[in-house]
């Protein structure tokens, strides 16, 4: 046999490359290592809930998957606290009776506010670990891409997000207990021709970030605008990162648009209303909701700026269903600000998740998918927190009872004043 | 007398166990590391033909990435036509760009011609954007799952989508073994020592450059094909975006530019740290630490082996082929 | 014509910013024949140290640009002695991926210590502007074109009035010469660097008043800064000026008038067309 080379020990002075040669080996080795390490960390196969037959799991998972960090991290992040307080709650009421008193526990994940990180992350969480179903994910945008992959693991999924395209892929395992984007513009245009009743044609001003959530509530402003016969004056997209209002104000302005209809994220919904200030464009506001409902939105448009805006909303934390004053106050006692639309709904969809385990007796994702697609929940019950107060899932898996309420800032604070049926305040022209 | 020397079974070896590994396990995290190496390896490898065999250091494949998953995915969501096809139309398009990109940009001095690049990615990028009516825009498109169909490119598992991969790895492995080895290879490395002589031996610089361009266009746009029917999500800041156009160029730098294998390796070595900034880190932060990482080894390999970590992997195996078994018969 | 007039003033305020971070980059070309990825990083950079300062000590950003531009002059130096000066006569590929690479490590450094949320400095007149008939300048934008006129005015006497700036000039024009006149290029080379990487920095500074922080916050302007440096001529601080409020009018207008990002788009492609009309001075041969 030819020999083999001795492994020559170099004493002293090992020359750079080799140095850095045998660290390459090592971090290659390394990293190999830690991959085969993470691939093996996690079960090998998906979703199936563990235990034996018969016997009642300890604890129940489910999974809240909302981005954390990015631009909406806000809204997140409020999302996360709304389902923490949630858990708590129901854990504290006995949790999962048809499973004994099994705990709700979560498993939490940061899906950034990126759409491709999503995917990758969603993939990650729900092939980890048993869930019985999952929650998310603000943006509908992340929301669209999440339930690619949930749809295709089996695992239900609760969303408060907007999107009509969400309900439209022939889906079984989606649940969208929030309006469609489209009835929100319906419900914007018709509080608008309501209340300001008809003084001659009102010209209108349409501006909407260019993402999902932008771009398809625009779309129910348009129809909705057409349908009442009213003349769009301006129609525009805009990338939600711009940062000087000064070109969409001047286009309005110049418009003379009589209503402006923006639908925005944060950051832009404040550009755009100081800068309508600085120029004093008068024009009636009624937002798309998302960014003009925060308190931030309050904080950096001053209580002058932001007092007597409309806007549309899916949620409310003063909506007139039995049971919200409880956890909406414990929420702003807790968390020092009033409970968000979507961390409302977020508190609500925990709930219902919950309702459905114990319908099902199971945290076996596909039962507790079977319960969902028949759960009913009325006025008084647990979980029936969206407007109308009443929870029942359509064949596509859109929540057939729930409508969009306006709401509108009265003294520091987001009050629902339309429609009558779901609120406690009167609006204030 | 044969010898089967380690360098002689070694390949097969491992060319036998990444065959083997969808027959062994279904665990999908581990395949879809795999797949995601095979991806990057491609992406580097086909920049690799027009980088470091052609010379000309493009900070803007997105384009022809976007272009391939764009295509194809446009074609199949609204006329229904099969991503096979949709492939094949993404390719030419990105081939056709490369052939605009090449006339009137490759006289640009090096870091000009980068940036020019950039600038057509970045229009594209934009333009994209800009047409929602065509592409949907900011939104992005969702392909539809309608089952399992190799028609339609779509699997429930991860098996087919992993030798796909692979082959499409292997493809571009080929396809640079041909170029090194070739004629046009030849006439790439004259010009690369000298344009002027190389042009005075009579073959056109411009034209040989270009035939790197279009096999360096055509390997990226079918990646991006490949993505889009994996991902079943695309959107502009992307698949144009200039982040992802700098990874594709680090795959190969790192690895070893103007090399066949650098650039597998470098795939490797940037899905190591991918994951292992992720299983140090939860998501929120690993984005900035892997990116973080990727810098400092691009520094790193600048500073200390332009010419990437491939020379030492090399030596390693040289070493390692010293130690294992060999036999002879006779 | 109220629109255009605006549209023109905001498009100036703007692209005296867009000149000073050019003037930096085209600095650095002229010097170190060196094109700078990471220049917006830089920027970037300028904008975070403004932020701490201000939200620990609460200084308005024009104060503490007394510190920043120092300490980034010698971050920059200490980029340019400890990595830049080693591919000085390095083929292509080296330099541009050292400085591609460097504009990675310090955009995830940022993303890393700050995290990916957006930040704000708010001084007491952030919201107050100034109308001049029909046209609203925010005291903010007015405030920053000035930081920055002046500072380009002072780098201008630098250049002509100074030792080390003469040295400089000399060695950009030719460096051979230079160096048989004795003047030694790593400190030319060091001052360069650092005082491009200063006024980026200085450009982020101003900006922060009204432009949210953020760890990308820099590519945009590294990128405009390129289209600039390229229009204005590599190496030509005029000419990074003067073309800098050129990008600037031509950007706004373009907001001002057409819709979604095509303002960008038509940036970029007066890049690439200026890239092909100029190509005289960039080619191979």
């Amino acid at each position: 046999m030819t020999g083999r080379k001795s492994w020559s020990v170099v004493s002293g002075g090992t020359s750079r490359r080799e140095f850095i040669g045998r660290a390459v080996a090592l971090g290659l080795s390394a990293g190999a290592a830690a991959t085969l390490f993470e691939a093996c960390a996690g079960p090998s196969s998906v979703g199936v809930p563990g235990g034996s037959p018969g016997s009642a799991p300890s604890d129940v998972q489910l999974a809240i998957l909302y981005p954390q960090s990015g631009d909406i991290a806000r809204f997140g992040q409020a999302c996360l606290k709304a389902a923490q307080l949630a858990a708590e709650d129901i854990n504290a009421a006995g949790g999962i009776r048809s499973l004994g008193g099994a705990k709700l526990k979560l498993v939490v994940e940061d899906i950034t506010s990126d759409a491709t990180t999503v995917r990758t992350v969603v993939e990650r969480i729900l092939t980890q670990n048993k869930v019985a179903a999952a929650c998310g994910s603000y943006a509908s945008a992340l929301t669209l891409v999440a339930t690619e992959v949930s749809e295709r693991a089996g695992i239900p999924w609760l969303t408060g997000s907007i999107a009509d395209t969400l309900t439209t892929r022939n889906f079984k395992h989606l649940f969208q207990v929030s309006p469609k984007a489209s009835h929100f513009g319906q419900a914007q245009m018709k509080f608008f021709l309501e209340t300001f009743g008809a003084r001659g044609v009102p010209k209108v001003a349409i501006l909407y970030e260019n993402t999902e959530y932008g771009t398809t509530t625009a779309k129910g402003i348009r129809d909705a605008a057409k349908a009442a016969k009213l003349e769009v004056v301006l129609d525009e997209a805009y990338s939600a990162r711009f940062t000087d209002a000064t070109p969409l104000v001047t286009k309005v302005k110049n418009a003379r648009a009589d209503v402006l209809f923006p639908v925005s994220y944060l950051g832009d919904a404040i550009l755009l209303v100081k800068g309508l200030k600085q120029f004093g464009v008068k024009v009636a506001v009624v937002g798309g909701g998302a960014g003009y409902l925060v308190p931030e939105f309050l904080q950096q448009a001053g209580q002058e700026g932001a007092e007597g805006l409309f806007s549309v909303a899916s949620w409310n934390w003063d909506l007139a269903c039995k049971g919200i004053d409880s956890f909406a106050s414990r929420y702003k006692d807790k968390n020092g600000e009033f409970l968000m639309e979507h961390a409302g709904e977020q508190y609500a969809m925990t709930w219902i998740a919950a309702a459905a385990i114990d319908k099902a007796a199971s945290a076996d994702p596909a039962k507790v998918r079977d319960a969902l697609a028949s759960l009913s929940l009325n006025d008084g019950d647990k979980g029936a927190w969206m407007p109308a107060c009443a929870i029942k899932f359509d064949q596509t898996g859109w929540n057939e009872k729930v409508h969009p309420v306006m709401v509108q800032w009265q003294s520091g604070a987001p009050r629902t004043v339309w429609p009558a049926a779901d609120a406690r305040t009167k609006p204030k022209i | 007398m044969r010898a089967l020397t380690p360098r002689a079974y070694l390949p097969g070896l491992a060319l036998l166990l990444v065959v083997a590994i969808p027959l062994v396990t279904a665990d999908a995290v581990l395949l879809n590391i795999l797949i995601l190496i095979f991806l990057f390896a491609t992406l580097g490898g086909a920049w690799n033909i027009l980088g470091g065999y052609g010379g000309q250091l493009s900070l803007g494949h997105a384009t022809y990435f976007g272009l391939g998953a764009y295509g194809s995915t446009l074609l199949l969501v609204d006329f229904g036509i099969s991503p096979w096809l949709g492939a094949l139309a993404g390719a030419a398009a990105a081939m056709a760009l490369s052939l605009v990109l090449g006339l009137s940009c490759f006289r640009l001095r090096g870091p000009y011609f980068a940036i020019a690049t950039i600038g057509v990615a970045e229009i594209m990028r934009l333009v994209v954007i800009d047409l929602p009516d065509v592409t949907q825009g900011a939104r992005g498109v969702t392909l539809p799952f309608v089952g399992q169909s190799w028609a339609l490119l779509q699997f429930r598992g991860k098996t087919e989508y992993y030798y796909l991969a692979l082959g499409l790895m292997l493809a571009t492995v080929a396809a640079t073994v041909l170029v090194a080895r070739s004629a046009l290879g030849y006439r790439l490395r004259a010009i690369g020592q000298s344009e002027d002589a190389a042009g005075a031996l009579g073959h056109d610089p411009a034209w040989t450059k270009q035939m790197a361009n279009f096999v360096s266009a055509f390997f990226t746009a079918i990646a991006g094909t490949f993505y889009a029917q994996y991902f079943y999500y695309i959107e502009p800041n992307t698949v144009f975006g200039i982040s992802l156009s700098i990874q594709i160029a680090l795959v190969a730098i790192i690895g070893g530019v103007g090399t066949v294998w650098g650039p597998v390796l470098g795939a490797f070595i940037l899905q190591s740290v991918a994951q292992l900034t992720q299983v140090f880190l939860g998501s929120s932060r690993f984005g900035g630490l892997q990116l973080l990482v990727y810098g400092v080894l691009l520094v790193a390999v600048i500073l200390v082996q332009p010419r990437g970590v491939i020379g030492l992997a090399r030596r390693v195996y040289g070493a390692a082929c010293g130690r294992l078994p060999r036999w002879s018969r006779g | 014509m109220e629109t255009f007039l605006q549209a023109i003033a905001a498009g100036i305020l703007i692209g005296g910013l867009y000149g000073l971070v050019s003037v930096g980059l085209s600095l650095i070309f002229g010097v170190l024949r060196i094109v700078n990825f990471a220049h917006g990083e830089f920027v970037m950079l300028g904008m975070y140290g403004a932020y701490v300062l201000h939200s620990a000590l609460g200084l308005d950003p024009l104060v503490s640009l007394l510190v920043l531009g120092p300490v980034f002059f010698v971050f920059g130096a200490l980029v340019q002695h400890l990595l830049l000066r080693r591919v000085l006569a390095a083929p292509d590929l080296a330099q541009i991926f050292l400085t591609v690479g460097l504009s990675i490590v310090l955009a995830n450094a940022a993303l890393l210590v700050f995290g990916a949320d957006y930040r704000s400095v708010s001084v007491p007149y952030g919201d107050a502007y100034l109308s001049v008939g029909a046209i609203i300048l925010p005291w903010t934008r007015i405030i920053a074109f000035a930081g920055a006129a002046i500072l380009a005015g002072l780098l201008t006497l630098f250049l002509s009035r100074t030792d080390l700036g003469r040295t400089m000039r000399a060695a950009a024009q030719d460096r051979e010469v230079a160096m048989l006149l004795g003047i030694d290029p790593d400190r030319v080379f060091l001052v360069a660097f650092g005082l491009g990487a200063a006024l980026a920095a200085a450009a982020g500074v101003l900006l922060v008043t009204f432009f949210p922080v953020s760890p990308t916050a820099g590519t945009q302007f590294g990128l405009i800064a390129f289209v600039v440096v390229i229009l204005g001529g590599l190496g030509s601080l005029g000419g990074a000026l003067a073309a800098g409020l050129v990008v600037g009018v031509v950007e706004s207008l373009g907001r001002f008038y057409l819709q979604g990002d095509w303002a960008l788009t038509l940036v970029f492609s007066v890049l690439l067309l200026v890239l092909n009309l100029r190509s005289g001075r960039l080619l191979v041969r």
